[in-house]
């Protein structure tokens, strides 16, 4: 094994520390001696550089230095608000499918409201007379806001005898 | 006069601008001033300037963000050019030279800065160094040692 110092050895006596036995070493070989003078070299080197230059422009140095964590920062900020933001929706939002006795009152409703069909439920009512004034009980039982009830009263009145009159009179106006 | 240049020099290196170096060696004489006008003696005045200069430097680089970044978008007066002609020492050395070992002087601490700069341009022994910026001995043979293994990296032979 070589008795020779490392360089990082080297470089702790050209920094005045190391141990004596080093230091000692280090004044003595020729060989660890021409290592440490390159290091004084180099070192000596740096200090004219350092002392004869201007320093180059440092913004950018420190823009890494300073915008990396901000960014950072700011990313980790963004990510547990998004985050959050996800979790407090989840918890607040109703299941997508509503309930079964809902969904049939919709249906019921979209389907008297925007039916366009002539022989519907509301036509079938109109047409069917004395079983139609019977549904139309019902139906305005089912209905109390009267939107049904209101078309069947109508088609109701002329269920009974006015029907039979308008009939009698429509064939007289024929024979005349 | 002797003692302004070494300080604007030394101011230069612990911060790297040389602005804000003259700013710190004129504000280090007006208190130089407003201690002899107000009786304390002063016995060694380099070593004095020197350690109130050291102290400025360290309030300036621990200024805020704002001064901070105040000075990063101050400075387009101030930014050499990228075309701009080397000085004579610049063409000697090198600018890719110039450049690798004042990146290696920037990634150095503050206290490993101001220890290289104090034992190796200023040639203070290792216990005046100690003795100014409040360190051990052990310590400033640690920054030193840190200093040197960066720059021997950016400065020698095989860098």
């Amino acid at each position: 094994m070589s008795p020779c110092l490392s360089s990082r050895a080297l470089m702790r006596v050209v920094a005045g520390g190391g141990r004596p036995e080093q230091r000692h070493h280090a004044g003595t070989c020729a060989r660890c001696l021409a290592r440490r003078r390159a290091i004084d070299a180099a070192v000596d080197r740096a200090t004219t550089v350092l002392l004869g230059t201007e320093p180059p422009p440092a913004w950018r140095p420190r823009l890494r230095r300073y915008w990396l964590p901000a960014s950072a920062t700011v990313a980790v900020f963004v990510v547990l608000l998004v985050v959050g933001e996800v979790r407090l929706w989840r918890a607040v939002t109703p299941p997508a499918t509503p309930p079964s006795d809902v969904a049939a009152f919709l249906a019921d409703v979209s389907a008297t409201l925007f039916s366009l069909d002539p022989d519907g439920p509301g036509a079938a009512a109109a047409d069917d007379g004395v079983d139609g004034a019977a549904d139309e009980t019902s139906a305005c039982a089912a209905d109390p806001l009267g939107l049904t009830c209101a078309r069947g009263d109508d088609a109701g009145g002329l269920a009974g005898d006015d029907m039979s009159a308008l009939d009698a009179s429509a064939n007289g106006e024929e024979t005349q | 006069m002797q003692h302004a240049a070494r300080l604007r020099r030394l101011c230069r290196l612990f911060l790297g601008d040389r602005e804000e170096a003259n700013e710190i060696v004129q504000d280090v004489f007006v208190r130089l001033q407003a201690a002899s006008h107000g009786g304390g003696l002063v016995n060694d005045p380099g070593a004095w300037l020197t350690r109130v200069a050291i102290n400025l430097c360290h309030d300036r680089r621990r200024a805020g963000w704002w001064p901070r970044w105040r000075r990063l978008t101050d400075g387009v007066e101030g930014a050499r050019l990228a075309t701009s002609e080397p000085t004579p020492e610049e063409a000697a050395i090198g600018r890719e030279l110039a450049d690798r070992v004042w990146q290696a002087f920037r990634r150095l601490s503050d206290r490993q800065r101001e220890v290289f700069v104090l034992r190796r341009v200023e040639g203070w022994s290792t216990d005046d160094v100690a003795a100014a910026l409040g360190l051990g001995a052990g310590s400033v043979k640690q920054h030193l040692f840190r200093a040197i293994q960066r720059l021997h990296a950016a400065a020698g032979d095989g860098a």
